[in-house]
């Protein structure tokens, strides 16, 4: 320590006088550790801590006896105004605290001193707007440890130390059981004094910290007055500023409270892992958190590090034993490596560092990156820690939907205090209570609150395995998930009700027939039919207003997919469904006028439409008129500007509802296949096989029509018919394709075994082709070819 | 200059251990010349230098890149394990285990070399035949290998390449890394030799040996295991180019000044090839070949005597593409088309942004063929 440091020690932490400025890291059990005892000693009537002074109202619920941390202080702000910058934007932040954050032991230590406790920092919703920044995600530490990575980076290599951590660890923690609480906060002083020196380069973040920082010292002014013992709880690389405020302006814009939102919610420890993105976390949180559960435990306080190494080893060479050899002496190894790494690295004790270090080095039995590392996967799992926290507030204090989601999840048996993931399959037609989860899981899947997928199942909406009865979910709780959920909270008060509001959303926008015929699928998988008979008018309104005849068949055939599954659940369809099936067929009626000529790409779906309507009228005789239908597709069928294929599609509808007898059909077939271009040809039949494939397997003359027409062509024709021809055939299925060719063959007197390419030769035969061969490879090397 | 082209690392570095043992107070493991607290400063070198012989001596670093591993390492001999050094190819497994040696014992040369060939006799003991005839199996007719002169003396013995030789000769360690004694049947009641306090082994196998011989588990319980990687850090990497370089000239007697700027682009190379993907975050063909630091060292020397003795001292683009071309395709021809592909593509990338060197670089792609 120098003569600057003993000044800022002596300054911040004369225990004689009326305030102490207590330095922390924040989420160090250490910190902790020694704050527990200074407070004890100091006994304060008032406590401040660096957290947002706006959330105040969340204390009591911090420090209620339920509320087990990791839990999280979430703030929102919804940049309506535009006060942060133009993009209008909504913004979010978290402020975690586990049971080590120091912050965390100051307010429940208050608890047992009487104190009175305060949140002193700025407001998030005024740190962006005097900061005027985009970051979506803040976390109220990055100030002190980003900004100066350049010394954190510097110090931990000129100790030898692979990062910060690791020199905290060192330095810190491993000593805080065997330091003095006073020497301690020296060393924290000391260590925040020379990042601040270092900070002061990056003037644009110190500039942010010098505005909080006078806030802060306002606040602590402002808190102290009627108080006779005062301790202030920050960051350390903040105590001098805290004692030297700056003058600095803040920003003349006044932020909107009403704006802003925040509310008290469980965390996990993966969450505060800082190997998981968070950047001023705390590497292995559940190690900590062993270590701070046996530092207060009086007995074992000096051993709490390598009791809490060697319950690690131990658990991991148990898991390790069940995939490959561990022994006991590979253990005692471990334990005995991972102290004298300690005392090597001149730690007071060894900590998770020679914990990894020492289950890397006597687990792994090969080169690390070709091995499994199961052993390693599973310590760093363990480390981290899957726990989540808890929180005990009163009604208002969270989002109602969180309330309800819980609630839910109760009542399904999913899981939400591990952030590990859940496996479930659902017997919808089944059961019951399978059939309400997976509507509670479709509904989370469609509010895209990162919870659920469904990874296997029939996917009705899309057409995908619809022949899957079992569904699988994959199930994840995380905070994440709650914070989700409270942004959609302006949608209304449960999952169901944000739902109806989204959907009701989607069905005001402009929407497509197929999108909403999509969509009402969806709606029946998360179990809210009601939606559509409260919003039939729209419903309607949405398909009476499409021109899109394809897309209007196409909602048809989701109204007949929904009509199935209602007949199959309850054993009958709902009316609204008869009325909108009716109404998109009218629709579809009306715009057949409009398809005789589409453009190339959209003629498949216009032909496919066209026989959905007729097989529509064949299922549904009361609803969909077949006579009408007929009526139209003759008339369209007459004009001469109907494209081949829809004039194909319409020929066979018109024969398979009767309206041409056998006679008439092949007269009207033959007509066109004698007198039509080859490449149209192909595309009439394109549409005859669409419709009506059978026609060729109860009438051979049709067959024997087509054949005669294919044999005419010559090759460089048949070449360019080829194509069509073949996506005429796709028609059929592979034994029907079969069956074609043996009608064919038997006209050829073609054996079965010679049209499977099996037959068998004679040797005079294979003699022939071989001196045919021999004359071809003597004529190609005549003319050059080989 | 030194007559001896690649002096032992005892040898090489004797005032930097003398000066070490000379101040060492740390408590040392029996048996070990250094404590391990001086062992780890002799290969991680040291902050302040130190007073010996009215000198102060600078302990240099002579390991880059991972700390961590030399602790473990040096945990790991004081302990009733073996150290099994694995890794790419020249990754510096043997630099760390001769270093690891010289500091431990003083003696780095008490080696086997594992190869195909290696018998049990190489590693153990074997006899001069002459003297068993005449006096039978004594002592004095006993040759002793390193294994049992590590034992005997109470230092280490390292094991270069270990997965080259057959499973049933590895196993031939089990017994004298789980008693610490080998047992001289041939001897009779003298013939047990118990390991004087000192003793361990420094074992290392190369990856890309993986697969020749296996090794039994019942031997890899008697190692820990530690994975030397290549170096990630381009800045680190060329630093210890520059170094091995500069060691390398004043050991040939040469005095040719290190160029730094051409030992950057070399390092960027050499890690761009070997992550297969470019600073610009270009994804580029991995190489299948080594591409090592000490590869990368070899490259830059060659370049550089070919500067000095057939041009005019100047290390060119050109010659340094001309040796990178040896190194790439001594292992895999198929790794050509590769590193052309990564001339006409990344290298003009940062020629056309920087110009320069890296221009000059993209113009020698021309002698790759």
């Amino acid at each position: 320590m120098d003569t600057n440091t003993e000044k800022l020690f002596s300054q911040a932490f004369d225990m004689a006088s009326g305030i102490i400025y207590y330095p922390i890291r924040h989420h160090s059990p250490g910190c902790a550790y020694h704050l527990e005892k200074i407070i004890q000693m100091y006994a304060p009537d008032l406590i401040l801590i660096e957290g947002p002074s706006d959330m105040d109202h969340l204390i009591p619920y911090m420090i209620n006896d339920g509320t087990v941390p990791p839990v999280c202080i979430y703030c929102s702000y919804d940049d309506k105004k535009g006060l942060v910058d133009e993009s209008c934007e909504k913004y979010r932040a978290y402020y975690p605290f586990l049971e080590y954050s120091p912050e965390f032991a100051a307010l429940k230590n208050s608890v047992m001193t009487g104190a009175e406790v305060h949140f002193i920092d700025m407001p998030f919703r005024e740190i962006l707007i005097n900061d005027k920044r985009k970051e979506l995600q803040i976390d109220f530490s990055e100030d002190a440890y980003k900004s100066e990575a350049t010394y954190t980076k510097k110090i931990s290599e000129e100790n030898g130390c692979r990062d910060f951590s690791e020199f905290w660890e060192r330095k810190f923690e491993t000593a805080a059981p065997y330091t003095d609480s006073c020497d301690f906060v020296k060393n924290v002083i000391s260590l925040g004094y020379y990042m601040r020196l270092c900070g002061i380069e990056n003037e644009t973040d110190h500039i942010k910290n010098v505005r909080r920082e006078k806030y802060m010292a306002d606040n602590i002014l402002k808190y102290r007055k009627n108080h006779k013992k005062t301790l202030v709880v920050a960051g350390a690389y903040h105590i001098q500023g805290l004692l030297e405020p700056q003058n600095i302006e803040f920003s003349s814009v006044k932020s909107d409270p009403s704006a802003s939102s925040g509310y008290l919610m469980p965390y996990s420890f993966f969450e505060s892992d800082s190997r998981s993105g968070y950047g001023s976390g705390i590497m292995f949180p559940s190690f900590y958190q062993k270590i701070w559960e046996r530092l207060h435990d009086q007995k074992k306080t000096d051993s709490a590090f390598e009791d809490t190494v060697l319950e690690y080893i131990v658990k991991t060479a148990r898991y390790t034993r069940s995939k490959q050899p561990v022994s006991v002496p590979d253990e005692i190894n471990a334990f005995s490596m991972a102290k004298s790494l300690a005392q090597l690295r001149e730690k007071h004790t060894a900590g998770v560092f020679e914990l990894t270090d020492s289950v890397r080095s006597t687990f792994v039995k090969g080169d690390i990156n070709m091995t499994s590392s199961v052993e390693l996967d599973f310590l760093y799992r363990q480390l981290t820690g899957l726990g989540i926290g808890k929180v005990t507030v009163d009604k208002g204090m969270t989002a109602p939907v969180v309330e309800d989601f819980k609630e839910q999840c109760r009542k399904f048996r999913i899981k939400t205090n591990t952030i590990a993931y859940q496996d479930i399959t659902l017997e919808t037609v089944k059961k019951t209570v399978h059939y309400e989860k997976s509507c509670f899981l479709h509904r989370m899947e469609f509010l895209n609150a990162g919870f659920c997928s469904m990874t296997s199942g029939a996917d009705h909406a899309n057409s995908q395995n619809t022949n899957l009865i079992r569904e699988h979910w994959r199930c994840r709780y995380s905070t994440s998930v709650d914070v989700s959920l409270t942004d959609l909270s302006v949608f209304g008060e449960s999952i169901s009700r944000i739902c109806s509001t989204l959907i009701e959303k989607k069905i005001r926008e402009n929407m497509s027939s197929s999108d909403l015929g999509r969509l009402m699928l969806h709606i029946h998988s998360m179990g809210m039919d009601e939606i559509a008979e409260e919003k039939y008018d729209s419903l309607k309104l949405i398909i009476l207003s499409d021109s899109d005849f394809s897309g209007v068949c196409e909602f048809t055939g989701s109204v007949k997919k929904l009509a199935v599954m209602h007949k199959i659940r309850y054993g009958d369809y709902p009316h609204i469904l008869k009325e909108l099936m009716s109404a998109a067929f009218e629709r579809a009626l009306y715009l057949m006028d409009s398809i005789k000529s589409p453009d190339d790409d959209k003629t498949d779906k216009v032909c496919k439409g066209i026989y959905h309507l007729y097989s529509l009228s064949m299922e549904y005789g009361d609803i969909c008129s077949s006579e009408e239908l007929c009526r139209i597709i003759n008339e369209t069928a007459s004009d001469s500007e109907c494209k081949n294929q829809v004039y194909g599609v319409m020929t066979a509808i018109l024969f398979k509802s009767g309206k041409y007898s056998r006679e008439e059909f092949a007269q009207v077939v033959s007509s066109y296949l004698g007198t039509a271009d080859e490449n149209d040809i192909a595309l009439f039949l394109c549409g005859i096989f669409m419709a009506s494939r059978d026609i060729l397997f109860t009438d051979e003359k049709l067959l024997f029509m087509i054949d005669d027409i294919v044999s005419s062509m010559d090759d460089q024709k048949f070449s360019m018919v080829l194509p069509n021809l073949r996506y005429a055939f796709t028609n059929f299925i592979p034994v029907e394709t079969e069956r074609v060719g043996r009608m064919i063959a038997s006209r050829y007197d073609i054996s079965d075994d010679l049209l499977a390419g099996s037959g068998v030769y004679s040797f005079e035969e294979v003699t022939r082709a071989r001196i045919y061969d021999k004359n071809a490879a003597a004529n190609l090397k005549k003319w050059g070819l080989v | 200059m030194n007559d001896i082209q690649k002096p032992l690392a005892e040898i090489k570095y004797r005032e930097e251990l003398d000066a070490l043992i000379h101040n060492d107070k740390g408590v040392k493991p029996n048996g070990w010349l250094l404590s391990p607290k001086a062992v780890r400063d002799f290969i991680l070198g040291a902050k302040q230098p130190l007073e010996y012989n009215g000198k102060k001596i600078k302990i240099s670093q002579k390991f880059f890149g991972d700390d961590a591993l030399v602790e473990r390492a040096i945990v790991t001999l004081a302990s009733n394990r073996g150290l099994m050094l694995v890794g790419e190819p020249g990754t510096a497994k043997t630099m760390l285990s001769e270093l690891l040696s010289a500091a431990v014992c003083g003696n780095s040369a008490n080696t086997v070399q594992g190869t195909a060939g290696t018998t049990e006799d190489n590693i153990k003991y074997s006899w001069n035949y002459a003297m068993l005839l005449a006096k039978g199996p004594v002592k004095e007719a006993l040759v002793p290998s390193p294994v049992y002169t590590g034992m005997k003396e109470g230092i280490i013995t390292r094991f270069e390449e270990v997965t080259r030789c057959p499973l049933e000769i590895q196993d031939t360690l089990i017994s004298v890394m789980s008693d610490r004694v080998m047992n001289i049947p041939e001897l009779g009641n003298d013939g047990m030799l118990f390991a004087k306090q000192g003793f361990n082994i420094i074992a290392t196998a190369n990856t890309r040996d993986k697969g020749i011989n296996e090794m039994s588990s019942a031997l890899k319980r008697r190692f820990n295991f530690e994975t030397v990687e290549p170096v990630k850090s381009v800045a680190l990497e060329s630093r210890i180019i520059k170094e091995q370089c500069r060691t390398m000239f004043e050991d040939a007697g040469l005095d040719i000044q290190i160029k730094d700027d051409v030992v950057d682009i070399l390092a960027e190379t050499f890690s761009e090839l070997r992550s297969g993907q470019s600073y610009e975050k270009a994804k580029i063909q991995k190489l299948s070949g080594v591409m090592s630091t000490a590869e990368a060292v070899a490259v830059y020397y060659q370049s550089a005597l070919s500067a000095c003795y057939y041009g005019n001292g100047e290390i060119t683009m050109q010659l340094l593409t001309e040796n990178l071309l040896g190194s790439v395709v001594k292992e895999n021809k198929d790794d050509l088309p590769k590193l052309k592909d990564y001339y006409n593509g990344a290298v003009k990338l940062k020629a056309e942004r920087t110009g320069g060197l890296w221009k000059e670089l993209y113009n020698s792609r021309t002698c790759i063929k």
